[in-house]
């Protein structure tokens, strides 16, 4: 297969063609045009009016996408709501939430940490034990439902479950089975510290002034006696699987809408003032259990997830959406923000979709007085050190996953 | 190993540490005589003198790059101020150690509080200095932390529900298989709280000079971080009775 490429303007334009004495990368001859010019169009319309031509320059793909270095893109996010260095943080979400923590304390903004590690842990041990990954110890939450289900119990809505994982003589929690390594040594212990966590969660919702929530999927397993939602499912990271209790649930568009409404609804009746900045994660499926194949099923969830955040935002005017989504995805950037693995972000598209945060936060932001705010503790920037419990189910793909 | 509390051992006992090892030194002045088979050679010095030691691994000594340090211990111990464990029946290390306190250990499971303790054993100089013991003798090391600061109020510190505790899972889990052993603050010590009874305070101690305005009198400054003779003598009495030391096990490579 060869590639030929024409320009128009700066943008490339690829074609797919068997020609085998071709080299590659040809140039194609400018071709004659055979559209009337926009220019004759326009004029014979002048006294016409509407809508378009009043828009700003990103309307327009020609101006804001085509005609740009694709790294030169910019204005991708008008803020609804202004986030200044001493707004108070949340981040909570799937496993691309964790850039959003690093970034903010890089940048000196004020992160909300309510589950802070000892004093004596170094980084390493920081990054074992779940701590200053999110805003509390509740490791990847990648549905809406299931953040609807973290916030229930926070608040006492409902009780939590009582759940708990036994496996080698260690218990874990079914709803952070990776937050330690190895569980912990009884369930008394594995309740109490998520009761840790859940205290921290009400507390952080309590002050947050913005709950940043990157949705990540919208595959779930749920267990059909108790209701209650798991992370992962069981018998993958942790817990044994039982066909008879846990049920596969492939959330649709109008589920995940309910549920989010909800747990912002949720959100907003415990903090009168707290926003909401939604995000979906632009990464990839590790796996799927639809029976579709998974670049299908992942293009399914994020539309529905992308979906579910105009909804919010449309609904509720405390909610905004920053397309981290876009960003990474756009064929734009020609996959260029992805590992060899095609699925993992890379370090520069983490800096490119942060950049494009921090820009519209500035832009948005006026001047305010500074709030004193505790220091940070450093954390890397490395992608290698996220933690995304479901890439366990990468292992299974391995262990002989069926090649149908 | 000799029992220390049989007056008729005769027992060498090396004490290095930081300036809590002075309460040491007064409080053997008082209690030398119930124990007149024990020879205690004194090493102590203020800060973290013991960067200034170095294993010379052929004379089989601790030696300090200090010439003045190095004097202070010639005067006081001979031996040209090293620091010899050929014939030392017992070490101790007293102070340099960071006591990790304040983990409230509600908020934290057990496999967090027991790496926090150790990486809190790691930063510590006491760990340096034992590092450096070893690298010359794998005899048991006693340490004996720095004393609790004294208060005037004294219910208002953290809890000491835990210590012992803690203690406990440091000695079982690090220590005790390196041939090693922290000594817990005698209870009589202290109280309810961290925070030594104030009675074994070291009392008033100089002035305070430093960003005095002019004019205004100098202030009498309480000492209540280094703790008395009489401190010093209950800390030594358990320090020499306690126990046979843990058998000092094959794994002095894990200290490396």
């Amino acid at each position: 297969m060869h590639f030929y490429y024409s320009l128009t303007g700066s943008h490339l334009l690829f074609q797919s063609l068997a020609w085998p004495d071709a080299p590659v990368f040809t140039r194609i001859p400018a071709q004659p045009e055979t559209i009337l010019p926009i220019s004759k169009y326009v004029s014979s319309n002048r006294d016409m009016t509407h809508p378009y031509k009043s828009l700003p320059k990103t309307a327009f793909w020609k101006p804001a996408v085509a005609a740009c270095n694709p790294l030169e893109i910019r204005d991708l996010w008008d803020p609804k709501f202004a986030v200044r260095p001493q707004t108070r943080i949340a981040t909570f979400g799937s496993c691309f939430a964790q850039h959003f923590s690093k970034a903010l304390i890089k940048n000196g903004y004020s992160w909300i940490n309510a589950e802070h590690p000892p004093k004596e842990f170094s980084e390493a041990d920081q990054h074992i034990f779940n701590y200053n990954v999110f805003s509390a110890r509740t490791g990847n939450i990648y549905t809406a439902s299931l953040l609807l289900q973290w916030l229930l119990w926070a608040t006492g809505k409902t009780a939590p479950s009582e759940e708990v994982w036994q496996k080698s003589g260690r218990f874990y929690d079914p709803f952070r089975p990776a937050i330690e390594p190895n569980g912990f040594e009884t369930g008394a212990e594995m309740m109490r510290s998520r009761n840790v966590t859940l205290n921290a969660l009400n507390a952080i919702v309590k002050k947050a002034d913005i709950f940043v929530f990157t949705l990540g999927l919208t595959e779930s397993w749920f267990n059909t006696e108790s209701g209650v939602e798991y992370p992962m499912c069981p018998g993958t990271t942790a817990g044994d699987f039982d066909k008879n209790i846990h049920q596969y649930v492939a959330q649709d568009s109008e589920f995940v809408v309910a549920k989010l409404r909800q747990a912002i609804s949720l959100l907003r009746e415990i903090n009168k003032n707290i926003r909401v900045l939604l995000t979906v994660s632009p990464v990839p499926l590790v796996a799927t259990n639809s029976g579709q194949h998974v670049l299908v099923a992942t293009s399914a969830s994020k539309s529905i997830l992308r979906a579910a955040t105009v909804t919010a935002v449309n609904d509720f005017d405390f909610v905004d959406y920053f397309p981290s989504y876009e960003i990474i995805n756009s064929p734009v950037f020609r996959g260029g923000f992805f590992m060899p693995n095609l699925r993992s972000v890379t370090p520069e598209g983490v800096a490119f979709v942060m950049a494009e945060f921090f820009r519209g936060a500035t832009a948005c932001a006026t001047p305010a007085p500074a709030r004193k705010m505790p220091p940070s503790p450093p954390l890397s920037d490395s992608v290698d050190e996220l933690h995304c419990d479901e890439e366990i189910l990468e292992m299974y793909a391995e262990l002989g996953g069926s090649s149908e | 190993m000799p029992s220390l509390a049989d007056p008729v051992s005769n027992t060498e006992v090396v004490i290095i540490g930081n300036s809590h090892v002075r309460a040491l030194s007064l409080g053997w002045a008082e209690i030398s005589g119930e124990f007149p088979g024990v020879t205690i050679g004194f090493y102590g010095f203020r800060g973290t003198f013991y960067k200034t030691l170095v294993a010379d691994q052929t004379r089989q000594v601790l030696k300090t790059t200090s010439p003045e340090l190095q004097q202070q211990f010639e005067q006081a111990n001979g031996n040209n101020g090293d620091i010899d464990f050929s014939s030392a029946d017992r070490v101790i290390v007293v102070g340099g150690h960071t006591w990790w306190h304040g983990v409230d250990q509600r908020l934290y499971s057990l496999q967090v509080v027991n790496r926090a303790l150790e990486r809190s054993l790691h930063q510590s100089s006491a760990y340096g200095l034992f590092l450096k013991i070893r690298a010359l003798t794998s005899k048991n090391v006693l340490f004996v932390h720095a004393p609790f600061p004294a208060s005037r109020q004294p219910d208002s510190g953290p809890s000491a529900l835990n210590y012992l505790d803690e203690l406990s899972v440091l000695n079982n889990a690090f220590l005790s298989p390196r041939g090693a052993s922290l000594m817990p603050q005698p209870k009589e010590t202290y109280g309810e709280t961290l925070q030594s009874k104030l009675e074994y305070a070291v009392g008033l101690r100089g002035f305070r000079q430093p960003h005095r305005k002019k004019g205004m009198p100098l202030q009498k400054i309480d000492d209540l971080t280094h703790m008395n003779g009489k401190y010093g003598a209950i800390v030594l009495k358990d320090a020499l009775r306690s126990g046979p030391f843990p058998a000092a096990a094959q794994r002095d490579d894990q200290w490396s």
